[in-house]
């Protein structure tokens, strides 16, 4: 299909409002501008490492399924306040979490805390999830960030159904393990 | 104890021969040529293209070669049998008889022929008919576009590489592609490219086309057609498809090559080297060409053939035929 709307054409300095010669020379310095550019680069140094044999240091930057980020005093608590800002911003609908009933919100009767606001369930969805970063940015309370884990694999459509507070309970035990 | 060799024609030897010696060629020319494109590929997206297998990734078409031939032959269900598997043969079958009349050293040719010329002309055309059945007989729509698309980008293609054949033919006056190469000198200025730059030029453009390679490989672009007209083909027939791909561009570079570039002849070097460097230097040429540019519009590919290439050809037949008459009185 030829596109209708030919007023870029019109445009002043647009390759059609040149002479036909001048067309041709340009055309021609254009596509030798691409071939010494694909010339240059074949004798620059590769960009790639010979994966298994060799790995990247650099992983940190990778963006895997979301996850939550441990309170300060208690790792294995998510900063999450239930707020549900992740869930609505959420284009695909993968996040489902459910705040804590009334009762269990109760930090104990004399602890003197302020009650607990962290999510009874965190569900994530990662079969939905197409990695756009929106819950990430719309979490208030910085709760959430990327994972890093890039060696992943998942068998069965079940597994994709992540829960999150039991993979932060995991890590805190892991890393007090580690202590 | 011999005798009976004897009375064979030497020309039936000397034929049975050559088509042993060039189905090698071709065998061992699209190996290495699928290399150097998967290398090349390799280089200028910055990564070092096949490693593993053999030397620096030098097995590779090997095992690529193996696996083709462990595959199996599927056939689409209501497929037209007998075109289905005569499609891959009627492309490849010729390109062995074009390379009869080339001559690529001193006195290295298969068939000496005053109408070498016509003979590979007339040929290359089967080729288009091939993908056309191939298209036609798989019973796929890919398939069926992708013909389609090929027999317009052949048909058009093939009218500015016959003008620019004619404009050579002019300056020589014979058909015999042994004379063409002897009628051109060792050094560049020599050559028949010297006094026909266009011609050359646009020779090797719609050599481009012809061999539907990048970018004007519309007939299999991925993208839309999967794979175009071999979308059902699988296992030898998908692989002799692939080896007609790739011989058919290394004759397109040979004819260039004898035409215009001075054939086997070159200072220092013997014939047949001087041959190889030019005829890879070309197709060297062409896989970086199809590494560089994006795939074109259909509609602009046909548009540069029909409104620039035709005229641009013709014009320079006319420039031609009217210096030679000028010239020789």
């Amino acid at each position: 299909m030829m596109p209708t709307d030919n007023s870029y054409r019109k445009k002043a300095g647009h390759i059609s409002s040149r002479s036909l010669p001048a067309r041709f020379l340009l055309s021609a310095r254009s596509l030798l501008a691409g071939l010494s550019i694909t010339g240059r680069f074949a004798f620059k140094p590769w960009r790639t490492v010979r994966y298994p044999f060799k790995v990247l240091d650099n992983l940190e930057t990778y963006r895997g399924h979301i996850e939550h980020i441990g309170r300060a005093d208690d790792p294995a608590v998510p900063r999450c306040i239930s707020c549900m800002l992740c869930a609505r911003a959420c284009p695909s609908g993968c996040i489902s979490l459910s705040p804590r009933k009334p009762e269990a919100r109760e930090n104990g009767a004399d602890s003197g805390r302020p009650p607990r606001k962290d999510p009874q369930s965190f569900l994530l969805d990662f079969s939905k999830c197409s990695l756009c970063g929106l819950c990430v940015e719309a979490c208030p309370v910085r709760s959430l960030r990327f994972s890093h884990d890039i060696y992943i694999v998942w068998t069965e459509r079940g597994q994709f159904i992540i829960d999150l507070l039991a993979r932060l309970q995991a890590q805190a035990a892991r890393a007090q393990k580690e202590e | 104890m011999m005798e009976w060799l004897e009375r064979i024609p030497p020309e039936i030897i000397r034929l049975a021969v050559t088509f042993v010696i060039l189905g090698a060629f071709v065998a061992v020319n699209a190996m290495l040529l699928v290399y150097i494109e998967r290398k090349v590929a390799g280089f200028v997206q910055r990564r070092p293209g096949p490693y593993e297998v053999g030397p620096r990734g030098i097995l590779t078409p090997v095992a690529d070669a193996l696996k083709m031939m462990g595959k199996q032959p599927l056939m689409p269900a209501g497929a037209d049998r007998p075109l289905f598997r005569l499609a891959p043969v009627l492309a490849f079958a010729p390109l062995l008889l074009i390379m009869l009349p080339m001559e690529f050293g001193p006195d290295l040719y298969g068939l000496g022929l005053n109408m070498g010329l016509l003979l590979i002309l007339a040929f290359a055309g089967v080729n288009v008919l091939a993908v056309c059945l191939a298209g036609w007989s798989s019973n796929n729509k890919w398939s069926l576009l992708g013909a389609a698309r090929a027999v317009a980008q052949s048909v058009a293609y093939e009218i500015p590489v016959l003008l620019c054949v004619l404009a050579v033919l002019f300056m020589t006056g014979t058909l015999d592609m042994i004379e063409i190469g002897a009628g051109q000198g060792a050094w560049p200025w020599q050559w028949n490219a010297a006094l026909q730059p266009l011609a050359f030029v646009l020779f090797f453009i719609c050599a481009l086309a012809e061999s539907h390679r990048a970018p004007f490989d519309l007939p299999e672009a991925e993208s839309e057609l999967t794979a175009g007209f071999h979308t059902e083909y699988s296992s030898m027939s998908f692989a002799v498809f692939f080896l007609a791909e790739y011989t058919e561009m290394t004759i397109l570079c040979a004819v260039a090559v004898i035409l215009f570039l001075g054939g086997w002849q070159g200072p220092f070097l013997p014939g047949p080297w001087w041959f190889l460097v030019k005829l890879y230097a070309l197709l060297l040429i062409m896989i970086w060409v199809r590494w560089t540019f994006p795939r074109v519009r259909f509609d602009m590919m046909l548009n540069l053939c029909w409104k620039y290439f035709i005229p641009l050809a013709m014009l320079n037949l006319l420039a031609t035929a009217v210096i030679i008459t000028l010239v020789r009185g």
